[in-house]
């Protein structure tokens, strides 16, 4: 957990609201014409996927389906498991084309 | 006119006057739209959200009771129970505990009678400060809800994800694994009714994407979902300048040969596609394999319009399929991007397709033109029109 | 531009430190010098900016900057101007099943004393049940299977025996206590059990058996003689307090395997607490707690004088209580150590208890109630174990009850602690079991303020103080180090 500068928890509840603490993502200008890694522009392995032909060799498509790509298979959108360990991970992004600037990465240790 | 003639009209056209106001109101439909922590409830005459419940999790798939007076909404580790009627959640069925870690599958189906759950669990176990975990079998349990606790479970064929009802067969459900199983929930007892991964001798081995189930409860109780073949043949869906035959499904290697002439050539190159069925069972469990005639797209789920006559297939398309025939006879870009469910309203004349975005596109069914869009709160998978 | 403000909070000044109490989370932090003055700087200026606030912090490099701000706002507390919530929405209990984890059982009505200021005998019309009755084996069995069947996730359950005065009907007492271990035993869980009791039935028998079956026993006691036998009397108007002392001595010198403790109601003498509190642990309770008497009658209730009096009695108390625990030393005093546990778990409740939530009273006729105080009350029966929930009438109090209804709450800073009050004193001096004690209100808030100025003593001088007291409270430890330099998080599910 980073030392926290100005507050310190004292009691359960103030320690909790800290553990959610994590690193900001600054924004970035995205170019999405240009495939810059697939994590980064929804659209999943694109190395893998000749789009905008038939995805063959992928299991899922674009787009949207960031909900899709955790959950289940979460492969290339490298989202937090959220079966077992991050069951609220959905709260993060209730909508991903509205609320993809919340992601951040999630630290458990 | 004589007096005794006039009151006698008069009174019949009281009566009629009387009875018509006394008419059964028109039956309605909702569409029922749980996403992320809110469940969405849609009034279909004016396309408009009409009440939000809310809950804080995850949703991965919802099913409806028969008499459509309850809806059951799943996440990872929750279900949720809506009474239509009241149109409020009235209770939750949690399974998850930190010793007894249960997922459920996707696909949860309701018995006919409305008492029972049955569902895929996946289940690890785990004692206190024993650090070892005891993962289990797949498991189709049948959870009776008036008790709220399971009451039978039983080993379920490896990689089971999700149980479909079966409308006129209360004995059976669909139990969705690496093939289509038909399960027998009195005994237990496991069938294999169709090969998707592991293929019947000559058939194609298949793929299906993540089970959605599009069903509403009052309709003709047939599930439809999209496959695709994963082999090394392509059917040609459009020759161009190839020579090859439109319709004909050659080996790949003779695909690419004819497509490489052509290009070389300077000519326009042949489109072509694996192979791809809708997989069509019905209330009693029989599978038909309807192979798209014309057409090739990716699509999460399908749904069969209440006539029976079409198919809608959704993911970033929205197609409009002949049940007889396969061909597509009309297609729309989804401009606002990917959907995962597809449903109707119960007169078959408009089509929904969402959630996600989080929005829901409305289109005309005889047109294939959108006519209107629902914005949603939250993203989901999942949705069901009931109608009331 | 999203403009900012200081979150609604308090500042504590404890050992030469300063805390913040973040009044919507119930979230306790220290602050640094710095933060302290950046925050009471811009309490005063109202809203504003990130611009703006960052570039107040003129003694830190810019990339500090933002990360102190980034910190507050992690910590919420600093909030959005404009209000918005920043966390998603609770689920409704009225909405949710609720798993049950404690019935409190009537295992009789029968009493063998006349306590002037009891509630039970000031409950008016109370339903037909000849009032005496005493609760069947039959009744007993099926509530020990309803406590089962909707405990629904939850391992560890509680069994109160209740009454009247329970130990008369011990018979029951004991036939629930073996089946319900075996029961829960086969069920993959685990009861445990409770007992409130006016001490004057105290065997030798019953004194092993409570000992031997790990029962928490409570006794009902007054204080001093003078002041016990004022109201606590037999039928007859004779004083109690020489019949209850040997068996209390008795109970408290042999080995009990679970702490016995007092409850004290205040009626009268509210200036002698503490005398009282020290005759109590000085007989051998661990602990003792005390609860001005819930009454209609005006004079048996608290005056303002008296309940100022109350007030100075409960400071001097906590005052030694945080000096004792300075030095790793426990005081007795339940009162407190309820309020500091309360704010070290900082469980933000939407009730003020758990009554019609995962706790009812079961009364010898199987009939269900919000809480023992309501039992008999036809307009709390929440159903029967026979036939279950009354969930119409369940779901009609958990939305009332939910403390968004309470108006007067809204912006008073103690609402996360107080949450309105027990429904039962609301409904016997407010007139409706859905109000929040008004009566209390100030009382409460000064209470309070005593309670979160110990809390941050204690935190300065001796941490680990209070994990032990939320431990013997039943909470697990915080695995959290309150070292600085341990690492790791709990990360329990809620």
């Amino acid at each position: 957990m980073k030392k926290s500068k100005g507050l310190k928890a004292v009691n359960r509840r103030a320690k909790r609201l800290e553990e959610r603490e994590v690193f900001g993502m600054e924004e970035i200008d995205i170019m999405t014409g240009m495939p810059i890694g697939c994590t980064t522009i929804f659209d999943t392995g694109w190395e893998t996927n000749p789009r905008p032909s038939t995805p063959i060799g992928n299991c899922v498509s674009s787009a949207r389906d960031f909900t899709t790509c955790s959950g289940p298979c979460w492969w290339p959108a490298q989202t937090p498991d959220a079966i077992t360990n991050f069951n609220g991970f959905h709260n993060q992004c209730l909508a991903i084309e509205r609320d993809w600037r919340n992601l951040n990465y999630v630290i458990k240790r | 006119m004589k007096p005794l003639r006039k009151k006698t009209l008069f009174l019949a056209v009281t009566l009629l006057l009387v009875l018509g106001l006394c008419a059964p109101a028109a039956a309605k439909d909702y569409l029922y739209v749980p996403c992320s922590n809110y469940l969405h409830i849609i009034d279909c005459d004016t396309d408009t959200v009409v009440k939000t419940l809310s809950y804080n999790d995850y949703i991965i798939g919802a099913v409806a009771s028969d008499d459509g007076k309850r809806y059951y909404v799943n996440s990872w580790r929750s279900i949720y129970v809506v009474d239509t009627d009241k149109q409020q959640i009235i209770d939750r069925y949690e399974f998850w505990t930190p010793l007894n870690m249960v997922t459920v599958g996707p696909a949860v189906a309701v018995s006919a009678d409305g008492k029972y759950l049955y569902m895929i669990w996946m289940v690890t176990k785990k004692k206190m400060n024993v650090p070892k975990l005891n993962v289990l079998p797949h498991q189709l349990v049948i959870f009776d809800m008036e008790k709220g606790r399971v009451v039978k479970n039983f080993e379920a064929p490896p990689d089971s994800n999700g149980v479909i009802s079966l409308k006129d067969d209360p004995d059976h459900v669909l139990v969705m694994a690496q093939d289509v199983f038909k399960m027998n929930v009195k005994t237990g007892e496991f069938e294999k009714i169709k090969g998707i991964l592991n293929p019947e001798e000559g058939q194609p081995g298949l793929n299906a994407l993540t089970l959605i189930v599009n069903k509403s409860p009052g309709d003709h109780g047939l599930f439809s979902g999209p496959t695709y073949a994963g082999e090394d043949r392509l059917k040609v869906l459009d020759p161009g300048d190839s020579g090859m035959e439109p319709g004909t499904v050659v080996d790949q290697a003779v695909y690419v040969q004819a497509m490489q002439k052509v290009m070389m050539a300077g000519g326009k190159p042949p489109v072509g596609a694996p192979l791809m069925f809708y997989m069509i069972i019905d209330g009693k469990g029989a599978v038909r394999m309807l192979e798209a005639a014309d057409h090739f797209a990716p699509f999460y789920s399908t749904v069969v319009s209440p006539d029976g006559k079409y198919l809608y297939a959704a993911m970033d398309e929205l197609y409009k399929v002949d049940m007889k025939t396969g061909q597509a006879l009309a297609f729309d870009h989804l401009e606002r991007g990917t959907v995962y469910s597809v449903t109707t309203t119960a007169d078959g004349k408009k089509v929904y397709a969402g959630p996600a975005g989080p929005d829901l596109v409305v289109y005309d069914a005889e047109t294939m033109k959108q006519i209107g869009m629902i914005p949603l709160k939250s993203d989901g998978a999942a949705m069901t029109r009931i109608t009331k | 531009m999203t403009k900012y403000k200081v979150a609604e909070h308090k500042t504590i000044r404890a050992m030469e430190r300063d805390f913040l109490f973040l009044a919507a989370e119930k979230a306790i932090f220290e602050m640094d010098r710095p933060t302290r003055d950046l925050l009471g700087r811009w309490s005063e200026a109202g809203e504003r900016t990130r611009e703006e606030v960052t570039a107040w912090l003129v003694d830190l490099p810019e990339a500090e900057r933002a990360e102190l701000f980034e910190g507050l706002l992690q910590r919420r507390a600093i909030v959005p101007a404009n209000g918005a919530a920043p966390h998603g929405p609770y689920v409704n209990a009225s909405e949710a099943k609720v798993p049950l984890k404690t019935l409190i059982l009537h295992v009789t009505e029968a009493c063998n004393l006349r306590c002037t200021y009891c509630y039970q005998a000031e409950a008016g019309e109370r339903e037909a049940s000849g009032g005496k009755q005493a609760m069947s084996r039959e009744v007993a069995q099926q509530a020990v299977d309803f406590l089962l069947e909707h405990s629904g996730p939850l391992e560890d359950l509680v069994i109160v025996f209740f009454g009247g005065e329970p130990l008369l009907n011990f018979e029951v007492i004991r036939f629930v206590v073996d089946l319900a271990t075996e029961k829960a035993r086969e069920a993959g869980k685990r009861v445990s059990f409770a007992l409130t009791t006016n001490g004057t039935v105290l065997t030798d028998e019953i004194a092993r058996f409570l000992d031997e079956k790990h029962i928490g026993v409570t006794v009902s006691m007054d204080g001093v003689q003078e002041v016990h036998d004022r109201y606590r009397r037999f039928p007859d108007g004779s004083p109690s307090y020489e019949i209850i002392l040997p068996k209390v001595k008795a109970l408290l010198e042999r080995p009990h395997s679970r702490p016995v403790v007092a409850r004290v109601t205040v009626a009268e003498q509210a200036g002698r607490v503490r005398e009282i509190l020290r005759h109590l642990i000085g007989l051998g309770f661990l602990e003792a707690g005390f609860a001005p008497v819930t009454t209609g009658h005006p004079e048996f209730q608290l005056d303002e004088a008296a309940m100022d009096q109350l007030l100075e009695e409960f400071k001097g108390l906590a005052a030694e209580f945080v000096e004792a625990a300075k030095e790793g030393r426990f005081l007795g005093f339940s009162n407190v150590i309820d309020l500091l546990v309360s704010f070290h778990q900082g469980e933000v409740m939407n009730y003020p208890c758990g009554a019609g939530l995962g706790l009812f009273s079961v009364d010898p006729e199987g009939r269900l109630y919000l809480c023992q105080r309501f039992t008999g009350q036809a307009d709390f029966r929440m159903g029967d174990i026979f036939e279950g929930f009354d969930r119409e009438r369940l779901a009609r109090f958990r939305l009332e009850a939910e403390i968004s209804n309470k108006q007067e709450c809204k912006e008073c800073w103690a609402r996360t602690i107080c949450t309105g009050g027990c429904y039962h004193e609301a409904c016997v001096r407010e007139g409706s079991h859905l109000k929040p004690n008004l009566h209390y209100c100030a009382w409460i808030r000064k209470w309070g303020e005593v309670g979160l100025q110990a809390y941050c003593e204690i935190a300065a001088e001796r941490p680990e103080f209070l994990d032990m007291l939320s431990m013997s409270r039943g909470y697990p430890p915080q695995t959290d180090g309150q070292v600085e330099e341990k690492g790791g998080s709990s990360n329990e599910e809620e």
